[in-house]
């Protein structure tokens, strides 16, 4: 009897074992994971052995979105119309995370890491492993960040709905910015990049399609400290779901220069009311002092070590 | 002393109302739309009809213990310094400051937004409604809007003490209160701006000025602060 019960509990635990195992090993191929680990590999081996530099010239990628001309825009912007309800749009959303909070929904590449590694050319791996969390990421001391980290993980935003503007206040708009949305204009000519980019917008049914690019090269596509080049293009893709509780935002990034191809994902903003809450990032002084000086120091140490 | 204060600034208020008390709302029209991006003017212009800039938050009547604070203590790192909000009362009377008027009709609401987003930040008006009793401190205070003729009326309450009121460093108490008056003036193509700060602990009178801010066809540049 004692025997039988020893074999039981052994069949049972090779079963549970074998079944984390296959579990993992469909995660991980599902995820982008095993991807991301293999690249890292040969960006290691990359660095090791010299090579990278800096961004390289376009790259052929045909799984890159198509070329958006002006003449593109200028007609999608002449044919579509805002829903009936664009009005009730109005309102403060937050980022959905959790199970509870996702109501069913699911979104695409929650992992965002994954989704980017996998794609990041060699001078772009070898500069993600070059930089440092801290001082070279400005939103750790709540200085300008863009918009790409703020809408990967976390972030809040009042969306501000109107005929020839729309007007989307990222939650502390003193780091996120404030990303105005232009329906009657096509991108101007000679840009001058900047932290949030130049946005212009039209209607595709129900979907408000918006089409970034001016980004200044000084922000990074995730807090994993992914770069991107001043080519990088944003695509948002705003729907309204469940009866109005949720914006649905689908994101496409492109950056010829910096990925070998576009990537995806997907988030879901729960409406919690009419009014964005103060939000100051820069609100404690001593924690921002210290943060900053703590990320000078390092940088100061790394320099050095550069330059002896 | 305190009830000299409310007269003085009861009657700074009415002179800044005018004589127009009717509203548009109670003729039956609608206010007029402030929607678009206004840049002030600058300190040496003087607009049709001799309309100028007056005042500065520089000039304030201080009580004696307000005065004795600013003598005595280090009124630390300045706000503006470190790409903190640096309130609505110096804010507004910064040079060249350039700010975007958002109304929301639908929700009763008037949003208000500064070129240089890391002082200025961003500014909720509530149209109507009450002011809130005992609200939590923050760095913008809570603002209450009325319709007066064709000048919004906003009244906040509720600050933190750690924005300043002006440049020396004068730090507001806790019952600091704004009214503001936002005016289009000819034919639109100007904001005609009134503010007076009434702060029983700070000041001895209600404060105040006066500012002219052209309205801009050019969109709203980014102004984030980096140090």
């Amino acid at each position: 009897m004692r025997l039988f019960k020893v074999a039981v509990a052994a069949f049972v635990l090779v079963g549970a074992l074998g079944f984390t195992f296959l579990g993992g090993v469909y995660a991980g191929a599902r995820t982008g994971l095993f991807d991301y680990l293999r690249d890292s590999r040969t960006h290691v081996r990359a660095l090791l052995t010299g090579r990278g530099g800096g961004p390289t010239a376009s790259v052929a990628a045909p799984s890159f979105t198509r070329i958006y001309e002006a003449e593109d825009l200028a007609k999608a912007q002449a044919a579509g119309r805002p829903p009936a309800n664009f009005d009730a749009w109005t309102g403060y959303y937050r980022i959905a995370n959790s199970k509870e909070e996702l109501a069913g929904h699911a979104p695409i590449n929650q992992w965002l890491p994954a989704a980017i590694g996998p794609r990041l050319q060699p001078w772009a791996r070898a500069r993600m492993a070059t930089t440092d969390g801290v001082a070279d990421d400005l939103g750790q001391i709540c200085q300008p960040t863009g918009p790409f980290r703020t809408t990967g993980f976390s972030g809040s935003f009042m969306f501000l709905p109107g005929d020839d503007k729309v007007v989307i206040v990222y939650g502390s708009p003193e780091t996120a910015g404030v990303q105005r949305v232009y329906m009657n204009r096509t991108h101007p000519r000679n840009l001058k990049p900047t932290w949030i980019g130049d946005s212009v917008g039209y209607w595709e049914g129900d979907t408000l399609v918006i089409d970034s690019i001016g980004f200044n090269d000084k922000s990074w596509l995730h807090p994993t400290m992914e770069p991107h080049t001043e080519d990088v293009r944003w695509i948002q893709r705003i729907r309204q779901v469940s009866d109005g509780a949720f914006l649905e935002v689908h994101y496409t990034v492109e950056d010829r220069k910096a990925l070998t191809s576009a990537y995806t994902y997907s988030r879901y903003y729960k409406r919690l009311g009419d009014t964005m809450p103060e939000e100051v990032c820069n609100d404690d002084l001593e924690l921002f002092r210290g943060f900053r000086n703590e990320a000078l120091g390092r940088e100061l140490a790394r320099a050095r070590e550069i330059r002896p | 002393m305190r009830s000299t204060c409310r007269v003085a600034g009861a009657a700074m208020l009415l002179m800044f109302a005018g004589l127009e008390v009717d509203s548009l709302r109670a003729q039956g029209r609608t206010p007029p739309s402030l929607a678009g991006v206004y840049r002030a003017i600058g300190s040496t212009v003087t607009l049709q009809g001799g309309l100028r800039n007056t005042g500065s938050p520089e000039d304030l009547p201080l009580t004696p213990g307000a005065a004795e604070r600013l003598r005595t203590e280090k009124p630390g790192v300045d706000p503006a310094a470190m790409c903190q909000p640096v309130g609505p009362f110096r804010m507004m009377a910064r040079d060249a400051v350039t700010i975007e008027i958002v109304p929301v009709l639908s929700r009763n609401l008037i949003m208000l937004l500064f070129e240089d987003i890391s002082r200025g930040h961003l500014r909720t008006l509530r149209v109507g409604g009450s002011e809130p009793g005992a609200p939590e401190p923050t760095w913008h205070g809570h603002s209450v809007a009325s319709w007066d003729g064709d000048a919004l009326v906003v009244s906040s309450v509720g600050f933190n003490d750690r924005t300043w009121l002006n440049d020396a460093g004068v730090r507001p108490g806790p019952g600091l209160r704004l009214t503001e008056r936002f005016r289009p003036v000819l034919d639109g193509r100007y904001l005609e701006y009134r503010v007076v700060a009434e702060d029983p602990d700070v000041l001895v009178r209600p404060a105040g000025y006066v500012r002219y801010l052209e309205r801009v066809s050019a969109e709203i540049d980014e102004d984030l602060c980096e140090q």
